[in-house]
């Protein structure tokens, strides 16, 4: 038994001082993975798995981060994805234009969302962001003639980037690897940085935060309104992939889903994050054969994860920290 | 020598209750003020008011002149008054050297521009907060725990790093509600040590403690509170002699 911790630790070491390349290779292979395999199939599992990786990392800076729990974030998806349907179907709208407008239209909703909510504390806002995934959910089932209520809007024209029709799966395969890789980037960024430690100091102790200058109530609508933002881009991706939506795809259902993905990656881990949505969407389609038991394996899996490790699974590892004293112990052993 | 912190005629009601009532006081640049009163006596509401935490029924507080009374504590903080917690609250899960850093918050600049397109700013001010860090982490012996996480440190060492992460907002005046409470004697020696070496670096500060002995060794000027009453002020020799405070502390005689 010990024998195992000082090989996973050792490995853990091994695995945080090279994170970066890590992830470069990773995504060197995720580049080359369609030259390789052509099939449908696993191409929308991928393509799916790297959406919620970017909604997952999107929950997880809020969540994880911030420690502000939504489980109405689905809405912000909903409305990303509402508003990219309606400019490609109605006005034409290219794909590029129309996901930076779900970018700013669901990042105005969590403006307007967050202002008057996130002087709340802890499980109010949860209750709040509960009933706002309700209340869109039913705008979107009766604004008729927006939305075409329960009907939902099919045909969503094929994304059409700079005027280039693109209907193979794999440019579609292309363009999520895009976004996915420029979200972990950008949460990446915020977390490392002045910005991200003040966004886990108000984790960590709100008062003591503000006590230190830092203004908590602007870091949270902040914080709030990146990760709408970044829901409201895979939203608008998500109509152009599946052409076709439905308001009761946005239900607090759905919110649950991805909250589940953040939590059993591990809140405050971006690679746990990608490791948790990645096991979650994946392993459901492999076990498809199980029938009926899926769900069962699927419940069972996180009771038996949140049992034995609580945190997720990468939870409670802060590799820069791991590194850090890593590095920190070499120097002191030549010193 | 100017005056860092006027406190003029502060009243406190929660409710019926008068925590505080009609308080005066101030301290100058470079001095060490203690305050000190038995357990309800008001010491922390002061502190809470001074920083912002309440906002008091009446009266004025003024940082340097200005009228900080009503502020938010993230204002006041970001204008010069840095304080401890008498309950120990760090940032647990983050290392030591970041809980540091987090305090140098309000003297650094890099915004959300800056961290998403790592600017030049963004790496040069990383790297002065570190080092800078790194500097208050000596100064309170606690360099060689940076990369700890905050909540993995003993008892006293804690209590060091919130003194650290205050000083890390550079403060006009150092707030520190009850910095030896809990600690053992050899801590409390340590602590007197750092604290004599912030006086000689400059720093002003305004500390409540319940420990004697410790007070009327560091402390130049000392007030007493009594049931939200200020009942003595003066030096460490006119407070211990004044009658109303042996009262207080040790009950009048019938």
């Amino acid at each position: 038994m010990s024998a195992l911790r000082t090989a996973l630790k050792k490995t853990g070491i091994m695995v945080a001082c090279h994170i970066n390349k890590i992830a470069f290779v990773s995504v060197l292979l995720l580049l080359m993975f369609p030259l390789v395999n052509q099939s449908a199939y696993t191409l929308r599992i991928a393509t799916v798995a790297m959406m919620y990786i970017m909604i997952a990392l999107s929950l997880n800076l809020l969540t994880g981060f911030c420690g502000l729990m939504s489980i109405g974030h689905a809405a912000f998806w909903g409305i990303g994805a509402y508003t990219a349907a309606i400019l490609a179907k109605n006005l034409g709208w290219g794909m590029g234009t129309c996901l930076i407008a779900s970018a700013l239209v669901s990042g105005f909703f969590g403006m307007m969302l967050g202002l008057p909510v996130l002087k709340l504390k802890g499980y109010y806002l949860t209750i709040v962001t509960l009933g706002f995934c309700e209340i869109i959910r039913m705008v979107e089932l009766n604004w008729m003639s927006l939305t075409r209520g329960p009907l939902g809007i099919n045909n969503i024209p094929y994304p059409n980037l700079f005027g280039i029709v693109l209907k193979s799966r794999v440019e579609i395969y292309y363009i999520m690897l895009g976004l996915m890789v420029l979200t972990g980037l950008v949460v990446h960024s915020i977390v490392h940085s002045r910005i991200g430690k003040a966004i886990v100091a108000i984790r960590e102790d709100d008062l003591a935060a503000s006590a230190m200058g830092i203004n908590v109530t602007l870091y949270k609508i902040m914080v709030f309104i990146i990760s709408a933002t970044i829901m409201g881009v895979a939203g608008g991706f998500y109509a152009h992939y599946i052409r076709y939506i439905e308001p009761s795809i946005f239900n607090t259902g759905t919110s649950m889903n991805m909250l589940i993905m953040a939590i059993f990656g591990g809140l405050g881990s971006i690679p746990g994050t990608i490791i948790g949505a990645t096991i979650l969407t994946v392993l459901p389609e492999t076990i498809r054969f199980l029938a009926e038991y899926r769900n069962l394996i699927y419940g069972f899996l996180i009771i038996v994860l949140m049992l034995i490790k609580p945190s997720g699974v990468l939870g409670d590892v802060n590799m820069e920290y791991i590194k850090k004293r890593y590095y920190a112990s070499k120097a002191g052993d030549k010193g | 020598m100017s005056t860092v912190l006027k406190v003029n005629s502060i009243t406190q009601r929660f409710g019926g209750l008068v925590a505080l009532n009609n308080i005066n006081m101030y301290v100058d640049d470079r001095e060490i003020v203690g305050i000190i009163g038995p357990n309800g006596a008001g010491k922390t509401t002061l502190f809470n008011i001074i920083t912002g935490m309440y906002e008091p029924t009446s009266g004025k507080v003024e940082l340097a002149g200005q009228d900080i009374t009503g502020k938010k504590p993230y204002v006041i903080a970001a204008m010069g008054f840095a304080r401890t917690f008498q309950n120990i609250r760090l940032f647990g899960k983050m290392s030591v050297l970041d809980n540091v850093i987090v305090g140098m918050h309000t003297r650094t600049k890099a915004n959300l521009i800056d961290a998403i397109f790592h600017t030049k700013r963004k790496y040069r001010e990383k790297k002065e907060c570190e080092e800078k860090a790194e500097k208050y982490l000596e100064l309170l012996n606690l360099w060689d725990l940076r990369h700890e996480y905050a909540n993995s440190l003993p008892y006293g060492c804690q209590r060091r790093l919130e003194i650290a992460r205050a000083l890390a907002t550079e403060p006009k005046l150092l707030l520190l509600d009850e910095p030896a409470a809990g600690m053992n004697d050899r801590e409390t020696d340590e602590l007197l040590e750092i604290i004599k070496k912030l006086k000689e670096m400059g720093k002003t500060i305004l500390l409540i403690e319940h420990d004697m002995k410790f007070v009327m060794n560091i402390c130049e000027r000392i007030y007493v509170l009594n049931y939200g009453e200020l009942i003595a002020e003066g030096t460490p020799f006119e407070v211990r002699t004044n009658q109303k405070v042996i009262d207080a502390y040790l009950g009048k005689e019938e």
